[in-house]
């Protein structure tokens, strides 16, 4: 870590604010490509700290660590390497929504990260809390820091978490802060405020955390990872062998119901002292109790915060209830009897800047060369942070090389599904990751991510050589195997048919056939055979889907010029108007998906910028 | 031509030629001013007929006494405001009060503008414009009582049913896929399956009655084959009551294929006289027979007359295989000495002897026709969801493979994540059917088919 002192005029460097999993992101991509960049965070001892639960991954967030890894970022090599437990869910289901999960140790992760930032020459970190933006002609300039003062730069990402303006509530006590026990940035929104960036509410909750030594374990069910665990990244496929440390299943019951219901005024979330709106499929305690009045039972699940901890999570019970009552009803819990709280579990609110302010590259529309990442736009999870950090990098440091932005299809990935998503629907509550998201959840498996996104990596500079060599060797691999598969028969149910042919079918194993093929696939490792069978599994499905793209594709090509002044379009309808000069779509597909955009405006719009634009300037 | 625009429209309803009545249609928003230009009304009220002179905007001089109707916006076919002119039908007076209005920047209306801007402003949707559409298209020849089904919106109405229930369906597998909670009510493969051949089924019986509804719209097409000199012009000329093919002693009179529609029983048939057919090195003839040949390919049913065997009198000359599975009538002609004519049924093939030159046996031969159609008199109760045209069934036909596929993937037990894909793919048809991803080029093509004024 390189500390600056003096603070001349550093024109040329980028700044990321924030040194959670956005910024982290963010400053390592803008490294890799060979820039430099400050990373400036309240706390250096936070950087890469995980603020919720022990875990990466999870269902559809674990494609978007597989995502990330493709891409060259560094979440899935990271989680790998603090792995203490590994789990695929949903394998009793198709293969397009297995999504692994990674529980981890939360030290280890931190330490991890701070090493990577600290040994990258390209990073300098500073301590210091942001005041203002410097803006110059609708472009950023630089930013003034508290106690540094000003400081400039060529572009500016910024990344703050819920540490703008955060309101922590626990029962009817509240106060100011980001995460409990930490300092918090206040200038920042009501600085983008006055620029002219509109701004939201929204908030999230964490569970309670207590002694690991209050717990009567023998009293729980266990609850054990993979046999052959997954790892995210493709480069830690030798190196991924986690302990399987095991996590414990308890269950609530009517009398912690009752407790709940009994106190359920003194929950800041029901008492209305909270006006974010929070997420729905993330529900509080509280909220599950009332909601599904007539579940007796809901299942909390204990992991560890890390190896050996003395501190386990409480994963489903995220709760604004006060303290006391928060303990109660947890001691009615089978096993948790004599339970005690290291830190009671609480909700945040905090500003978030609604998304539609952004360009697909995550650019604001407002202000050049500045940049959101993270939960700033409304979402949620350390994935869809990641995610969102490693694009603003990735397209803050090709802005400044004077390369194309990096734009990802909503057919290209889940990242794109999100960017997308962000840019043309109301957020209203946390955005978080779901495969239903996509419409093309069977081409986007987890096992197809590196297959779609590193080749774009590597033309957006992102993978170092070793990377191209490891991703180049599978290629390799799995062209070799898809031939051997396409050309050997074997006799299954007394018909000789070729590999591929049989792997098709839902009876047939190829892992459990003849001894010659099973000692033919040992030359492979258990990944490369995985992805290539169930690739040829889904091969229709994902042709499919492709077709469906094709009829789309002519909207999306459809390039919308910058700044087009919609009140002049009269025959649009006032509802479509008001939308679209909004949100300010950079192609007709876009416009399409914004809410409240009607199918004959779209009619409208293309016969309007065909007879006012040039075919160049409507072309990608 | 750009149908996307806010301007005034005007137009006659009615066809153009001398009439009783003419009526002339103006849409757009605020009428009112505009009319008042040319007529001394003080308040119009919606929904009344006034009788009122129309005078030139300009020199104010009467152009007609006409009856006047005004609609307000929203509650018009237009969705716009509507006023509808009821004036005489002479020529000079119509186009008079056109011009009267054009001259005031009121543009003239492009076929099926009324109806786009319906669909625009949500009071029709594609569906019921297509019923519109195929209700005044000069081809339609039936009337169709499926139509009346998708331009009340019943149709659409079935089709949202279907599509809510797919919807929640997938919502109920997307929700086992994305949560791994216990909080969920799952839906198992048996359930899905029993709401699935439901649908399954719906869509099916749909798809029949469209194929009747088709050939309601489009009429039966029947082909009248034989030798020359069969008797087959002759034979043509009784069916439609009119002297409409030249008939000779002459050999090979007929060269072209004629056509003419004919309601029998509100059953619509399209006959088609074709040019006799045997072994010719004749150029124009050979090309008659061809087109012939081309005349009995598309149609349902053959009339195959000859003077004295009707089943053997082709055989020389062509080939009858291809025609194998069509119905086939087959009409001993000239038979003037018979008093009552005689109608046998062999190997699923009607045989008749008539004379048609004596008009003896027409009216059996109109029996035999009709107990040969699907729909016999047209009473058939058509379901609520219905398709009438290529669009409409091509559409229906996709979503019933896409059912049939789940059906048969849930009885492989195939796993959730692609049932889901499947279900979305199907909930895609239902929204280009109901117009809901339509894009400009259909929508354009859809209304050019109609006619100005609707």
């Amino acid at each position: 870590m390189v500390f600056l002192r003096v603070f001349v005029s550093e024109n040329n460097s980028i700044v990321v604010i924030g040194g959670g999993h956005a910024g982290i992101e963010a400053a390592l991509a803008i490294s890799k490509k060979g820039l430099s960049c400050t990373l400036i965070s309240l706390n250096k001892n936070s950087i890469g700290r995980l603020s919720c639960n022990p875990a990466i991954g999870g269902l559809a967030k674990g494609h978007l660590v597989k995502e990330i890894d493709a891409l060259g970022g560094v979440m899935g090599k990271i989680a790998d390497k603090a792995t203490i437990q590994n789990k695929i869910l949903n394998q009793s289901k198709g293969r397009a929504v297995w999504s692994p999960r990674s529980q981890v140790d939360k030290i280890k992760y931190t330490k991890y990260v701070q090493t990577l930032i600290s040994n990258d020459k390209n990073i300098s970190v500073v301590e210091d809390e942001i005041l203002n933006l410097i803006i110059k002609n609708k472009s950023i300039k630089g930013i003034t820091l508290k106690d540094k003062g000003a400081f400039y730069c060529s572009s500016l990402i910024v990344a703050g978490g819920t540490f703008s303006d955060g309101l922590i509530h626990i029962g009817s006590k509240k106060f100011k802060g980001g995460r409990i026990g930490e300092k918090h940035a206040f200038g920042l929104t009501s600085n983008l405020k006055k620029i002219g960036f509109s701004i939201g509410r929204l908030k999230t909750g964490t569970p309670p955390r207590i002694h690991t030594n209050s717990v009567d374990w023998s009293k729980l069910e266990v609850a054990e990872g993979q046999k052959e665990p997954m790892p995210f990244s493709m480069y830690s496929n030798e190196t991924f062998v986690p302990k399987n440390i095991p996590c414990y299943l308890a269950y609530t019951n009517i009398k912690t119901h009752d407790i709940i219901k009994k106190n359920i005024k003194l929950s800041a979330m029901f008492s209305g002292q909270i006006s974010g709106a929070g997420p729905r499929y993330c529900p509080s305690v509280e909220d599950k109790v009332v909601r599904f009045a007539d579940k007796d039972r809901h299942q909390l699940f204990l992991e560890p915060e890390w190896e050996g901890a003395n501190q386990i999570y409480i994963n489903g019970f995220a709760t604004s209830l006060p303290e006391e009552v928060q303990l109660s009803a947890l001691q009615a819990v089978k096993g948790l009897e004599k339970v005690e709280l290291i830190r009671p579990g609480y909700a945040i609110e905090y500003d978030y800047f609604p998304s539609y302010q952004l360009k697909s590259s995550l650019e604001t529309k407002l202000i050049n060369n500045l940049y959101f990442a993270g939960q700033i736009n409304g979402t949620s999870g350390y994935e869809e942070a990641a995610a969102q950090g490693l694009l603003a990098g990735i397209n803050a440091a090709n802005k400044f090389l004077k390369k194309p932005c990096l734009k990802l299809s909503r057919a290209s990935s889940y990242i794109g599904v999100m960017i997308d998503d962000l840019i043309t629907k109301n957020i209203n509550e946390p955005y978080r990751m779901f495969t239903s998201r996509s419409e093309n959840r069977l081409s986007l498996r987890a096992d197809t991510a590196h297959d779609r996104l590193s080749p774009v990596a590597i033309k957006n500079n992102m993978l170092n050589k070793n990377e191209i060599l490891v991703f180049k060797l599978y290629q390799t691999n799995c062209a070799t195997l898809l031939n051997y598969f396409s050309t050997t028969k074997i006799v299954f149910n007394n018909k000789k048919e070729t590999l591929i042919q049989l792997i098709k079918r839902p009876d047939f194993n190829v892992r459990a056939c003849t001894n010659d093929v099973r000692k033919y696939l040992k030359k492979f490792t258990n990944i490369e055979v995985f992805n290539v069978e169930t690739s040829i599994k889904y091969l229709g499905y994902e042709k499919r889907e492709l077709e469906r793209n094709k009829k789309l594709k002519k909207m999306e090509l459809f390039n919308i010029p910058v700044k087009l002044n919609y009140r002049k379009i009269t025959n649009l309808s006032n509802e479509s108007r008001e939308k679209l000069q909004i949100v300010m779509p950079e192609t007709l597909g876009q416009a399409g998906r914004i809410d409240g955009v009607r199918q004959s405006d779209l009619a409208v719009l293309s016969i309007y910028l065909t007879t006012n634009f040039s075919r160049e300037t409507l072309q990608p | 031509m750009d149908y996307n625009n806010q301007d005034v429209i005007i137009a006659r309803a009615t066809p153009i030629g001398s009439s009783a009545i003419a009526i002339i249609r103006l849409s757009g928003t605020n009428l009112i001013p505009l009319i008042k230009s040319s007529v001394n009304i003080k308040n119009i009220s919606p929904n009344k007929a006034y009788v009122v002179n129309i005078k030139r905007y300009n020199d104010k001089q009467i152009i007609d006494k006409c009856v006047l109707i005004y609609y307000k916006s929203p509650k018009s076919y237009t969705g716009e405001d509507i006023v509808e002119i009821s004036c005489h039908g002479g020529e000079g007076i119509v186009s008079t009060i056109l011009t009267n209005f054009i001259e005031q920047g009121v543009r003239p209306a492009h076929p099926g503008e009324f109806s786009y801007r319906a669909v625009q402003n949500k009071k029709l949707d594609i569906l019921q414009a297509e019923a519109i559409a195929e209700k005044i298209n000069k081809k339609s020849l039936g009337y169709g009582l499926g139509l009346n089904k998708i331009e009340s919106g019943e149709t659409s109405k079935q089709l949202n049913n279907i599509k809510n229930e797919i919807q929640h369906i997938m919502m109920i597998i997307e929700h086992e896929l994305d949560f791994n909670e216990e909080e969920i009510t799952h839906l198992g493969y048996k359930n899905i399956e029993k709401k699935l051949l439901i649908i399954f089924n719906k869509l099916k019986i749909s798809l029949n009655y469209s194929k009747i509804l088709k050939k309601n719209i489009s009429g039966y097409k029947v082909a009248i084959l034989g030798r020359p000199n069969a008797g087959k012009s002759t034979l043509f000329n009784n069916i439609m009551g009119d002297d409409r093919a030249i008939v000779t002693q002459i050999k090979g009179t007929t060269r072209d294929v004629l056509e003419a529609q004919l309601l029998i029983k509100g059953v619509p048939f399209v006959f088609y006289d074709t040019a006799g057919i045997r072994p010719t090195k004749n150029k124009i003839e050979k090309i008659g027979i061809i087109k012939a040949l081309d005349a009995a390919n598309q149609s349902d049913i053959l009339f195959v007359v000859d003077a004295k065997d009707p089943e053997s009198g082709l055989k020389g000359s062509i080939n009858l295989k291809p025609y194998e599975n069509k119905k086939i009538v087959y009409i001993k002609n000239k038979q003037d000495s018979i008093l009552k004519p005689k109608a046998r049924l062999k190997n699923f093939n009607y045989y008749i002897d008539l004379s048609a030159k004596n008009n003896i046996g027409i009216e059996e031969l109109f029996t035999i026709l009709l107990t040969l159609v699907d729909d016999k008199n047209c009473e058939f109760d058509p379901p609520d969801l219905i398709a009438c045209n290529a669009r409409q069934v091509n559409l229906l036909e996709q979503g019933k493979d896409i059912i049939s596929d789940i059906l048969e993937n849930i009885k492989n037990e195939i796993e959730m994540d692609i049932i889901a894909s499947q279900c979305r793919e199907f909930i895609d048809v239902t929204e280009e059917l109901l117009g809901k991803v339509t894009t400009n080029e259909v929508l354009n093509g859809i209304f050019k088919g109609f006619c100005v004024g609707k």
